[in-house]
């Protein structure tokens, strides 16, 4: 087991973090690191981590970038913004803010949007409400592991009433170090009715040529939704298969708060991707959506985890992918309803493509209702494309590889089709029929 | 344009069609009428190329080819049309993409320029027109959440935009009200003409009320045991098909 040396390696790395002398972050750091040493990583025999196998991970060393990284330009990382006229993107290159490389062209009065260190720095009084309160370090190792290390990452604070129309875009870089540990740590805040859209996205630069290379990402963010409050989340995963990425994501849900989150995972060696929303208010409604395209040997790991705290909450999922080669996926849905929860209503489904006989697929639903009345259901599907489908298709004239990319393009569309803004909405379609190389049949006719 | 000779075909070592003949010429409108399990859509089927047939003996030749070797998608490109009688929801899969990949796969099979997106728009718009189909569904995905009978206007509206030389209807007027079947037919026989030919197959008379055949052939186990003109089904009508197996 490397537990022991990598929690000695964050003992002498931390000098190098900010906000030394400010005692409750470091009370929330030293706390993370001693359950990291007490209870170590998540092996298979936790339920939860029981498809997912870190040991191999755990066996190479890893440690947090110690330089910046400079020389990059913008026409470097063009091809991964959202537009060409971003109005606000804050990037980290290794784990480190990148300024020269990040944009905040946007309207200052609506919104705060600074990298973390800085917040730590300047006004480390502003995070500790909030900080590490909502993700649990003793949840997994890698939660531990980002806590104590907790360095940089995105503040994000959108005032009352603001509704935010452009995405705020947050993009994670990370270029080929073998040994590479970045722990982003993002925190956001929307106040009373406040409304924004924000994306999380993780790519590397440089894919390919890079030899044996191997970099471990480690993220965790935590997100506060007050009365009203509105966020569409996007996470795009897209890293180079020298990546492994283990990322949770905890949020807060006031009074009729509304939460939506797409995962979309295209990219990356070993994933997986925690999601835990906490309904605590009547009338909160969470939408958990997700999309994973898996192929050679990429492992991905999805668990979502829906609290129903107070009554009269909604939540939906709907996480569907398509896996080739001898991939292999986990959804794990969790739903638990508590008991003064009543007129709960929870619906969940997951469906799967798969384009090789070598996949495999685990799907597990999991409901924990323990109010009586409730709305819940579940369903899963997991199969080949459709025969009937393909041959109607097929006897309108497009010749087999045709039909069947039509098919996919649609099975994957119907999740992305739920993305309100609708230029966002074609960019990322862009990068998913690249992935699935759907990206040579005519868009024009597209809706 | 078409010629059916003695076709026997299995359906998991059951033999279904037990010697079909069966000649359409073009400019022609056929009937095939025949009770629950007569065969006929195993014949739409074997015609349309769907998988699980097996041809034990006969031919079928479409304008001079093999049309049993061919894979469907050539045969919808040589210009072949099935209304199917069961159309399939695709979710997902916009229906303006989804005609405009069909149409042009046909033309480019033809050696004819693909269409743009402005002749394509008023094509669309006037063969929606013709089978008065609403617009709206034209911004949805294949068939879904369409009822019955726009699912059969539908598979009209792109028999009207594919301009097909041999179409043949499936059952297409089982499930609709006589509005609905008023609008079909006036749908069918605008497109009728002296270089296509229609392929009819039902249970019922009443559709034939709205297309005219020229001719009416009467299934039943398999085999054609009966034909006649368009007064055939007027008779079946009134004497039903125990009348035909009786004799």
């Amino acid at each position: 087991m490397s537990t022991i040396p990598l929690t000695e390696r964050m003992h002498k790395t931390s000098t190098a973090l900010p906000g030394q002398d400010v005692a409750w972050l470091q009370q929330v750091r030293e706390t993370a690191l001693l359950t990291l040493s007490e209870k170590g990583f998540p092996h298979k025999k936790h339920e939860d981590w029981k498809y997912t196998d870190i040991q191999p991970l755990l066996e190479q060393e890893f440690a947090l970038s110690d330089s910046a990284c400079i020389g990059l330009l913008d026409e470097d990382i063009e091809h991964l913004f959202l537009s060409l006229d971003e109005d606000c993107r804050i990037v980290f290159v290794n784990g480190r803010f990148a300024p020269q490389l990040s944009a905040f062209n946007h309207d200052k009065s609506q919104f705060e949007i600074i990298n973390l260190a800085k917040v730590i720095d300047t006004r480390p009084d502003l995070l500790q409400p909030y900080l590490a309160r909502y993700a649990n370090p003793a949840e997994h190792g890698f939660n531990a592991l980002n806590t104590a290390s907790i360095n940089d990452g995105l503040y994000l604070h959108v005032f009352k009433n603001v509704q935010v129309r452009e995405p705020i875009h947050v993009l994670y870089l990370t270029t080929a170090v073998d040994g590479l540990l970045v722990c982003p740590r993002n925190l956001i805040l929307l106040d009373n009715h406040a409304q924004a859209t924000v994306v999380e996205h993780y790519a590397s630069l440089s894919q390919t040529n890079m030899g044996h290379v191997s970099m471990l990402v480690d993220a965790v963010s935590e997100t506060m939704l007050a009365l009203g409050a509105k966020l569409e989340h996007i996470k795009i995963q897209q890293e180079s298969k020298h990546t492994s990425h283990i990322a949770s994501h905890t949020v807060l849900q006031q009074r009729d708060s509304h939460f939506t989150s797409l995962i979309i995972s295209t990219g990356g060696k070993l994933v997986r991707s925690d999601i835990h929303t906490r309904l605590v208010e009547q009338g909160a409604e969470c939408e958990l959506n997700g999309l994973y395209i898996a192929d050679e040997s990429q492992h991905m790991d999805f668990h979502t985890f829906i609290e129903h705290a107070a009554p009269a909450c909604t939540s939906r999922q709907d996480y569907r992918g398509v896996l080739d080669n001898r991939s292999r996926v986990v959804f794990n849905g969790r739903v638990y309803v508590h008991k003064d929860a009543q007129q709960s209503n929870a619906g969940q489904s997951n469906n799967t493509l798969l384009l090789s006989d070598k996949t495999e697929m685990d799907s597990k639903p999991q409901l924990e209702i323990y109010a009586d009345d409730v709305k819940c259901s579940h369903g899963a599907t997991v199969g080949q494309l459709d025969e009937d489908m393909l041959f109607y298709l097929r006897s309108r004239g497009l010749d087999p590889q045709t039909a069947r990319r039509f098919l996919i393009k649609g099975f994957v569309g119907q999740v992305l089709q739920q993305m309100q803004n609708s230029l966002l909405r074609k960019r990322i379609e862009q990068w998913v029929n690249q992935r699935l190389h759907l990206d040579d049949i005519q868009q024009e006719a597209l809706q | 344009m078409l010629k059916i000779s003695n076709l026997k075909v299995s359906v998991e070592n059951k033999a279904i069609l037990k010697g079909i003949n069966l000649e359409v010429k073009a400019g022609e409108v056929h009937a095939i009428m025949g009770p629950n399990g007569s065969g006929k859509s195993t014949l739409a089927n074997v015609l349309a190329g769907r998988d699980g047939y097996q041809r034990d003996d006969g031919s079928v030749l479409y304008n001079g080819s093999d049309l049993l070797t061919m894979p469907a998608e050539q045969r919808a490109r040589e210009g072949l049309f099935i209304a199917f009688q069961y159309p399939v929801e695709i979710p997902g899969v916009n229906m303006v993409y989804f005609i405009k990949a069909a149409v042009n796969a046909k033309r480019k099979y033809q050696g004819l320029p693909e269409y743009d997106a402005m002749d394509f728009l008023q094509i669309v718009n006037e063969k929606a027109e013709l089978v008065k189909m609403d617009e709206k569904l034209l911004e949805r995905a294949v068939n879904e959440g369409f009822s019955g009978g726009e699912k059969k206007r539908n598979e009209i509206f792109q028999m009207a935009v594919l301009e097909p030389r041999l179409a043949i209807l499936d059952e297409t007027d089982s499930g609709l009200d006589i509005d609905a079947l008023k609008v079909v037919a006036d749908g069918v026989n605008a497109l009728r003409n002296d270089n296509n030919a229609i392929i009819v197959i039902t249970h019922y008379q009443r559709l034939l009320d709205y297309i005219v055949p020229d001719i009416v052939h009467v299934l039943s186990d398999g085999r054609i045991v009966k034909s006649g003109n368009k007064s055939l089904a007027l008779e079946l009508e009134d004497k039903g098909y125990g009348w035909l197996e009786a004799s």
